[in-house]
């Protein structure tokens, strides 16, 4: 007689004790904060210093702004020497990196104020914007892309399709110009350029945003709304969707615990991408809106060549972009775990 | 039951999501058509212009002047016939030999932050103009030796020569005048608190965005200026300024000149006329700098340019063809100029080749500021290649391209100009020596020297004033280096609620503007 050794031990399966879970959680988000952190760091530094070096090769110079036809060699000479210009390259982006890690941008060649400020004036009308857009193409997108997605293959899918691809090819300044013929001009429901500050009240704020936000907010509705059709469409395929309805739980948990949260994931990493995208198009759609903000003040100081504004925009762009990016990444991690471990 | 329950809860969803549309809807109606509901003499500008500077001592630009005028009063002004007229000046007097000139102020004046308008603010201001590193108008007070105080309302100007010009100067953006305790501090003063004497104060200052200025009720014409505040909107894409007019969001708006027939067809007031805000645009030569060192190339050019293209296609319809720098109707205009340089190509060619000049031998760098003078570089190009002459675009951004224009290192340049509240300091800038505009500069003509010195000479209430001002206008074009291409008026759109300003060249008076209360 013969005994069959003994089975091995079989690993506890238990879930972890509360403790354990909270440390796990708390790592899990540390990793996924602390590893773009780690990417943050030099590609800052990297944008900086190429920054700085784009604005010493432009060859701009306050001077030629400053004094126009009083520009004589020695009114150059001093106001040179007024801005540190006279020195040494590296010890200008030096002393330059030094400022602006305490949040000092320099000032303005053009009319004298701190870049900061004004760049902290004119991002609360981009933010606004963008977020706006960044709301409606959320919204909007994952309204379709669900609606897509579950009226698969039907004529509500291919209507969904066809409009998204519609409306990714329409560039934001068609889209505003639009806009303003139609709901300014013609209807006079909205105002067709300005900004009024959130404090003023919201319907005035609303109102003078509305537009901008949506004519800069259909590429993402677009991209939302197909990713996530893919995405819903797969993981609804997959086999834990049909145990989890063969064992009989409610449809709707399904769809929110499990098709949804696994499916979500290219369209989070789709905003991560379109972010930067909002910002850059809001220098066309800000000159048509009449918006004062951070990408119409962007562009004037590149063709004026005020080189510490368009170092600041520059910069506070990189930080931007790279917070941005950092908020997807916790929230994709939180959502699906395989992200974090790069599954 | 669970049934009924989801569809009750539908229900509420969609009664809830409808009642928060409505109410955004109806506060975007509410203010839609009045921008952020502002009182109803209110003017809501649009322009393109990004203005930087706000103390006119440094203040470069003459097309600021419209924006300055608001906040800052001069000693003298000008009335619709351009004669000087007094403001915070009572008036003048000269001494025998025309080099001195006494100034005397009102009484009781003061500047918008309670200091007091007096001889003493006007001699610290103009010993800002000829001293500060970056006065704009230290070149225009050339002749002004010295200011000293007579008594608290007297003020005397000793001049370097006999000049019978400088009321003119005192007028308008030269005698601009800001507070003597707010220019303590002259950077505060240029970038972020403007204070003058004149009809309305600032409130509100973002940078490069918007101006917010209110009546001020201790402005000496106080009585005269009916629009309670003026807020103006900068760096506005020209191309939406009539839907934001249409729309209520601005109620005046300096257009493009394309835009033009837009506002007219959208029902608005457009003011375009050369007597109000005017401009022109000329291209520059160096006769210090090959080719056009050689007289013959100079005239070969006049020849070559046809002004009549460039007022068709650069204007709009809007404006004329140009032989000088100014319009039909400016007191500098000389009727024979007209005349004397009309579109040659085939004399142009002749000149050239008794010059010695083969086809196609001669070219040049062809400056200008890029974004602004593009479609007149292309159209200059063309006409001289018609000639045999290759002018090589080269548009740059404001500030490099200003290294080479007025350090004057450069050959050829395309620029504008938008008039002088001095008749004779438009005509020193474009011909003298340090003429900001004479791209030849320090070269001069002795002809224009001769000339100029005669118009000095002679007052301004002179009936032979004018006839010596042509004269000086003919001689600074024959004997210079201008080719001037064509004159246009600055275009204002407004809302048919906003009554006519007055027409005076060159500056923006608010005074008995009205605004109905339709608007």
């Amino acid at each position: 007689m013969t005994l069959a050794p003994p089975a091995p031990p079989i690993p506890a399966t238990r879930p972890p004790t509360t403790p354990n879970l909270l440390g796990y959680r708390v790592r899990r988000v540390l990793t996924s904060v602390l590893r773009p952190l780690t990417i943050f760091v030099p590609v800052f530094l990297l944008g900086t210093f190429f920054t700085f070096l784009l604005g010493h090769l432009s060859g701009r110079n306050p001077a030629y702004i400053q004094l126009g036809d009083a520009a004589t060699p020695e009114a150059v000479a001093e106001v040179e020497h007024q801005y540190g210009l006279d020195r040494p390259f590296l010890v200008q982006y030096v002393d330059w990196l030094g400022r602006i890690l305490h949040g000092d941008l320099g000032e303005s060649w053009f009319n004298g104020h701190s870049v900061a400020q004004v760049l902290l004036d004119r991002a609360a009308i981009t933010l606004s914007a963008a977020g706006l857009a960044l709301v409606i193409g959320v919204v909007v997108g994952s309204a379709l892309g669900a609606l897509a997605a579950t009226f698969h293959t039907r004529w509500v899918d291919r209507a969904v399709t066809g409009f998204t691809t519609a409306i990714s090819v329409l560039p934001p300044f068609i889209v505003g110009i639009a806009l303003v013929a139609i709901f300014a001009v013609s209807l006079h429901l909205l105002p067709a350029a300005g900004y009024i500050p959130l404090g003023r009240g919201f319907g005035p704020w609303l109102s003078h945003l509305i537009l901008p936000a949506l004519a800069l907010s259909f590429d993402t509705v677009a991209d939302v709304a197909r990713q996530l059709r893919d995405g819903l469409v797969s993981a609804k395929r997959e086999n834990y969707v049909t145990g989890a309805l063969v064992r009989g739980l409610d449809g709707r948990q399904v769809f929110f615990g499990h098709v949804l949260r696994n499916a979500v994931g290219p369209s989070l990493a789709v905003l991560g991408l379109k972010f930067p995208n909002l910002l850059g198009g809001a220098v066309v759609t800000e000159a048509i809106f009449g918006l004062s903000g951070f990408g119409v003040f962007a562009s004037q100081a590149a063709v004026r060549g005020d080189v510490p504004s368009v170092q600041g925009v520059l910069v506070t762009s990189v930080v931007l972009v790279v917070v941005f990016n950092l908020i997807v990444n916790v929230a994709l991690n939180r959502l699906s775990p395989a992200a974090a471990r790069g599954v | 039951m669970t049934t009924l329950r989801r569809r009750r809860s539908f229900a509420v969803t969609v009664a809830a999501l409808a009642a928060v549309i409505a109410t955004v809807v109806a506060g975007c109606g509410s203010s839609a058509a009045g921008g952020d509901g502002s009182g109803d003499a209110t003017i809501r500008w649009g322009t393109k212009q990004i203005q930087a500077n706000w103390d006119p001592v440094v203040t470069g630009s003459t097309g600021a002047t419209i924006l300055l005028t608001p906040i800052y009063e001069s000693l003298f002004t000008l009335d619709e016939r351009r004669a000087v007229k007094p403001a915070l000046a009572s008036g003048y007097e000269y001494n025998a030999a025309g080099d001195q000139i006494t100034v005397r102020l009102k009484p009781n004046l003061t500047f918008q932050d309670g200091s007091p308008v007096d001889a003493d603010a006007v001699k610290f201001n103009i010993d800002r103009i000829k001293s500060q590193a970056n006065s704009a108008l230290k070149g225009s007070y050339n002749n002004v030796k010295a200011a000293t105080v007579v008594d608290p309302l007297t003020v005397r100007l000793d001049l370097a020569q006999q000049d019978y010009q400088i009321p003119y100067l005192l007028a308008v953006r030269g005698g601009m005048l800001p507070s003597k305790a707010a220019a303590q501090d002259p950077t505060k003063l240029n970038s972020a608190t403007p204070v003058g004497a004149g009809p309305f104060k600032v409130v509100e200052l973002q940078p490069e965005s918007k101006i917010v200025l209110e009546k001020w009720a201790g402005y000496w014409d106080a009585a005269n200026i009916k629009v309670d505040r003026i807020e103006i909107n900068f760096g506005i894409d020209p191309s939406t300024l009539v839907a934001g007019l249409q729309s209520g969001v601005y109620n005046w708006a300096q257009l493009d000149p394309q835009q033009t027939a837009e506002a007219k067809r959208a029902g608005l007031d457009v003011l375009a006329g050369v007597d109000r805000n005017w401009g022109s645009t000329f291209l520059s030569l160096n006769i210090n700098k090959a080719p056009f060192t050689d007289p013959a190339v100079v005239e070969a050019v006049r020849y070559a340019v046809n002004p009549d293209e460039f007022a068709s296609k650069l204007s709009f319809g809007l404006g004329q063809p140009a032989h000088q720098p100014f319009p039909t109707g400016h007191p500098a205009y000389v009727t024979d100029l007209d005349s004397e340089h009309r579109y040659d190509p085939a004399k142009a060619k002749d000149i050239l080749a008794k010059a010695g000049y083969a086809d196609g031998a001669i070219s040049f760098d062809l400056g200008g500021i890029a974004n602004n003078f593009d479609q007149a570089a292309e159209v200059l190009q063309q006409q001289l290649k018609a000639v045999g002459i290759t002018a090589n675009i080269r548009l740059q951004d404001q500030a490099n391209w200003g290294k080479g224009y007025f350090g004057k290192t450069i050959a050829a340049s395309l620029y504008g100009y938008v008039g002088r509240d001095s008749n004779v300091q438009a005509l020193t800038e474009h011909y003298d020596t340090g003429g900001v505009l004479n791209l030849s500069s320090p070269t001069t003509s002795p002809q224009f020297q001769e000339a100029l010195k005669a118009v000095r000479a002679t007052p301004i209430d002179a009936p032979d004033y004018k006839a010596k001002l042509q004269a000086a206008a003919k001689a600074g074009y024959e004997n210079g280096s201008t080719v001037s291409l064509y004159t246009y008026p600055s275009v204002v759109a407004k809302d048919k609620s906003i009554s006519d300003p007055p027409a005076i060249d060159g500056f923006q008076s608010w005074k008995g503007v009205r605004i109905s209360s339709s608007s």
